[in-house]
């Protein structure tokens, strides 16, 4: 495997200073406040391959953006290894920014009162980029990214989703190998929210860009990402392609029936009623004890069925089964 | 490409940027204005009737509006550092082959170049509209505005070494406030410092503030060489000490470094 991120038995611990409530408390905090160790990270291992599509996703306080820091070389790790396109990017920091890209949902890289070819020329400078190279790569990012009519305009005009295309096109003018991603989609509507996700599909697919992002939003993920990551107080609880994540999680599916009947009398084990009104007849069934086939035959024995839906739960749902599984441990 | 182009690149960026924030610069002039009216009524009168300024009232006013131009000229770099570490957008500026000083030098550099032209003209025009007389020696006022930018450089170095301690603390503010009340009162901001009980003269001279402020104003106003040449020791002397202790707080600095968010 090519590796594109090595990270080995990788922690981050810091140092949080207790104080007490109040005035009072302030001033006694002063002199009395205690050190206290707080694990950000324990242990992190995996690798992740060149052109790899990696949803890096735990709780808040789980550990997601200081590890991103720690791999673009902003913290430096209190023990373990990194490498990261070769380099160890606390040391060699300079070096890996002329191969990575970062996107940080809702922090700006744009300069506020100027528009965003401003922003695109000074980081052309910055990044060292060849005129021409640099001419040849905005083009192709402005008709990627559709923001031909945006180029001129003052950014502080922007609407978010306007923003975020123009952010993202910064942080790919050096064509970087790897992008991180920390919430890119944040605050956005969900047109936009459709546009970034297909944009960074586009990019991994035509470019072979590894991707490696972290986000609340599960659509980012099932849209984006082909393997997933997860990351609960400083440990990793999961890491598996997303095909498998949901076949080991999704063992409840959603049967949707639409029938001549007002309602039907059905009572199976293994299935749960969630609607039985209006010729519909809704239900969560547990595949494990009872096949989806048995829950359709055992209907077309009461009724005569219009319409069928299979459905699997929704990512999210999958999610909060993970955080409560290691919550529970 | 030469590295030094990169820096710049950010400069004119951050001249442009300034120009286009022409609110911000209106509000200064307005800001800048107002603190001339006020010690100019106020200075007619003390000056007049306690005699403790060697200066006349009219060198007075013009003293104060050289001291309030360079004053009210230097960008808060502070603020921006201390925003780049609350808000996170450090994360941006650190990864990139660039130096994150050398990047925060250089645009505050290209605000810092805005403000004092056009402040700089804002000043002159207002001051003179006030007191009616120009008591200066033109070669002097030439050499007071050259070393205005050059203090204007020098108190951006120690602000962004202020700017640095949120890398320990998230908050500069009280930093700040010390240094900004010790440039007001050790740089002489509205009285000569000869007007200084004696301890307070030797005290201030042994900080950068005198140079900043008050010796560089009244350059113009007492112009001679052997005050250029101590200014010119004294800025540079400032300015390299300033430079040495920045590069060795960020080192140590970012081995501790925890940008918010996450």
């Amino acid at each position: 495997m090519n590796a594109a991120i090595k990270i080995n038995n990788l922690s981050k611990t810091f140092i949080a200073r207790d104080t007490f409530p109040g005035i009072f408390g302030s001033i006694k905090g002063l002199f009395f406040a205690k050190n206290r160790e707080l694990i950000a990270i324990k242990d992190l291992s995996f690798e992740i391959a060149a052109g790899e599509r990696v949803a890096f996703i735990g709780p808040n306080g789980a550990g997601k953006s200081t590890t991103i820091k720690m791999l673009t070389g902003i913290l430096h790790p209190s023990s373990g290894e990194v490498e990261v396109l070769g380099l160890i990017p606390w040391k060699d920091r300079h070096a890996l920014g002329y191969q990575i890209g970062t996107v940080f949902g809702q922090r700006t890289q744009l300069w506020y009162h100027l528009p965003p070819s401003d922003t695109f020329d000074l980081l052309s400078k910055i990044y060292e980029i060849d005129p021409q190279i640099y001419k040849d790569r905005l083009q192709e990012l402005i008709s990627l990214f559709e923001i031909e009519h945006l180029l001129y305009k003052p950014v502080r005009q922007l609407s978010l989703g306007e923003r975020m295309r123009c952010e993202i096109v910064a942080s790919l003018l050096h064509k970087p190998k790897i992008l991180f991603l920390d919430e890119p989609t944040i605050g956005l509507d969900i047109n936009a929210k459709l546009m970034i996700r297909g944009l960074l599909n586009r990019l991994s697919k035509d470019h072979g860009t590894t991707l490696f992002l972290t986000s609340h939003d599960t659509a980012d993920i099932e849209q984006v990402c082909d393997r997933v990551i997860v990351l609960d107080k400083g440990l990793i609880i999961t890491d598996s392609s997303l095909k498998d994540l949901k076949k080991t999680y999704m063992k409840k599916k959603i049967l949707t029936l639409v029938m001549d009947e007002e309602h039907l009398l059905l009572s199976l084990s293994g299935i749960k009623v969630l609607e039985n009104a209006h010729h519909h007849f809704i239900c969560e069934v547990d595949i494990s004890s009872t096949p989806i086939d048995r829950v359709i035959q055992e209907a077309l024995k009461l009724t005569t069925l219009k319409d069928i839906t299979i459905e699997d739960p929704s990512m999210e749902e999958v999610i909060r089964l993970l955080y409560g599984t290691n919550r529970n441990v | 490409m030469f590295k030094i182009q990169k820096y710049i690149s950010i400069f004119k960026l951050s001249f442009l940027h300034a120009l286009k924030n022409y609110k911000a610069l209106i509000g200064l002039s307005i800001f800048l204005m107002t603190c001339l009216i006020i010690f100019a009524h106020l200075w007619k009168i003390a000056a007049a009737k306690t005699g403790v300024v060697t200066f006349n009232p009219e060198q007075l006013l013009w003293y104060i509006a050289f001291n309030e131009w360079v004053l009210v000229s230097i960008p808060d770099t502070q603020e921006d550092m201390e925003q780049d570490l609350r808000s996170g957008r450090l994360a941006y500026l650190l990864p990139r082959p660039i130096s994150y000083l050398g990047a925060t030098f250089a645009e505050a550099l290209g605000t810092l170049t805005v403000n004092l032209f056009v402040l700089g003209f804002v000043t002159f025009l207002f001051t003179w509209w006030q007191v009616g007389a120009l008591p200066f020696h033109p070669v002097g006022l030439l050499v007071t505005i050259l070393f205005g930018f050059i203090a204007g450089l020098i108190a951006v170095i120690f602000q962004m070494l202020i700017g640095l301690s949120a890398f320990w603390l998230q908050e500069v503010s009280p930093f700040f406030w010390i240094w900004e009340k010790l440039l007001f009162m050790l740089g002489g901001l509205m009285l000569p410092l000869t007007v200084y009980p004696q301890w307070m003269q030797t005290l201030a001279h042994f900080t950068p503030f005198p140079a900043i402020l008050g010796e560089r104003s009244a350059l113009a106003l007492d112009f001679n060489m052997d005050s250029i040449l101590t200014l010119t020791l004294s800025l540079t002397g400032w300015g390299i000490f300033g430079l040495i202790c920045l590069l060795l707080v960020y080192r140590k600095g970012l081995r501790i470094l925890n940008v918010e968010g996450g």
